[in-house]
């Protein structure tokens, strides 16, 4: 199956290594998922001889920030997600996307911070929202 | 290898001609748009489903028109009693809600909330609902 010029989401998949077997286990039930970005920081530079009075930047540090994964609350799920958040431990989340084959996939370490329960109302399904800190650099990412 | 649909309609045909659960209950009676006037079946022509686009075709960027689309495809099942045109339908969400096909084409396939039902002045019943399916031609 050739690259496509456009993709929707649906196949798009996130596994954690969440267990003592390593082995990369999926988060069922995503309904909506923002991936990690590293974002590369600068700084400027502002002294007032610069040439020209234009002000520099610099590169500076890589930051993974943090994404977040969107999915139906279980009390399994939750609880899933509890255990990693009160682990305080790094966890590689595998990243899938469609296009093409195979997907695109990425590897990022990451420290699950909080599992924010959705709003409850009578008429809509409840959720998760996991929020994961990025921890270090990515750790695989395939075409 | 058979060729990949080359619109949404023939990819939607394919997939309800090729799901086990409407086979069994509508057969290949699967027509677009309505069946001509002496259908397949004679005088009983019941249960049969139909198929037509509703919309959609719209998708583009800034170079141009996109080759994913996504259109609205409205599916309604024909029979002689509500009961047996539930069925159908449900068999059809069964195949359609959720498919996903790539080498094909369908990059998802889901429901609409628009699920509904009447009755025909022949008498017959009709149970339908849309799907919004996004399609992009296979290269």
């Amino acid at each position: 199956m050739p690259n496509e010029n456009e993709n929707i989401g649906f196949g798009g998949t996130v596994h954690v290594n969440d267990g003592a077997s390593s082995a990369y286990v999926i988060v069922p039930n995503i309904v909506d998922f923002m991936p990690p970005a590293y974002k590369l920081g600068t700084v400027e530079s502002k002294r007032l001889d610069l040439p020209g009075g234009v002000i520099v930047k610099i590169p500076t540090l890589t930051n993974g920030q943090s994404f977040t994964i969107k999915h139906n609350f279980t009390k399994a799920a939750f609880a899933r997600f509890e255990a990693l958040r009160t682990a305080k431990a790094a966890k590689n989340f595998r990243i899938t996307l469609p296009d093409g084959s195979p997907y695109f996939t990425e590897t990022v370490p990451g420290i699950v911070v909080e599992n924010k329960k959705g709003s409850i109302e009578s008429e809509t399904i409840m959720t998760i929202e996991t929020t994961v800190e990025v921890s270090g650099d990515l750790v695989t990412s395939g075409a | 290898m058979p060729t990949p649909p080359t619109n949404p309609g023939e990819a939607l045909a394919s997939r309800l001609l090729a799901h086990a659960g409407v086979a069994a209950l509508a057969g290949a009676k699967v027509y677009p748009s309505k069946p001509t006037q002496d259908p397949p079946g004679g005088a009983n022509p019941w249960p049969y489903l139909v198929y037509f686009r509703t919309g959609g075709g719209d998708g583009k960027n800034l170079a141009g028109r996109t080759r994913l689309q996504n259109y609205a495809m409205r599916v309604d099942c024909y029979a002689t009693t509500q009961a047996a045109a539930e069925q159908i339908a449900a068999a059809v969400a069964a195949a359609l809600d959720g498919w996903a096909d790539r080498d094909n084409g369908v990059q998802g396939c889901f429901a609409a909330g628009d699920m509904d039902e009447q009755t025909t002045e022949d008498g017959s019943q009709v149970s339908g609902q849309t799907f919004s399916l996004w399609f992009a031609p296979v290269a």
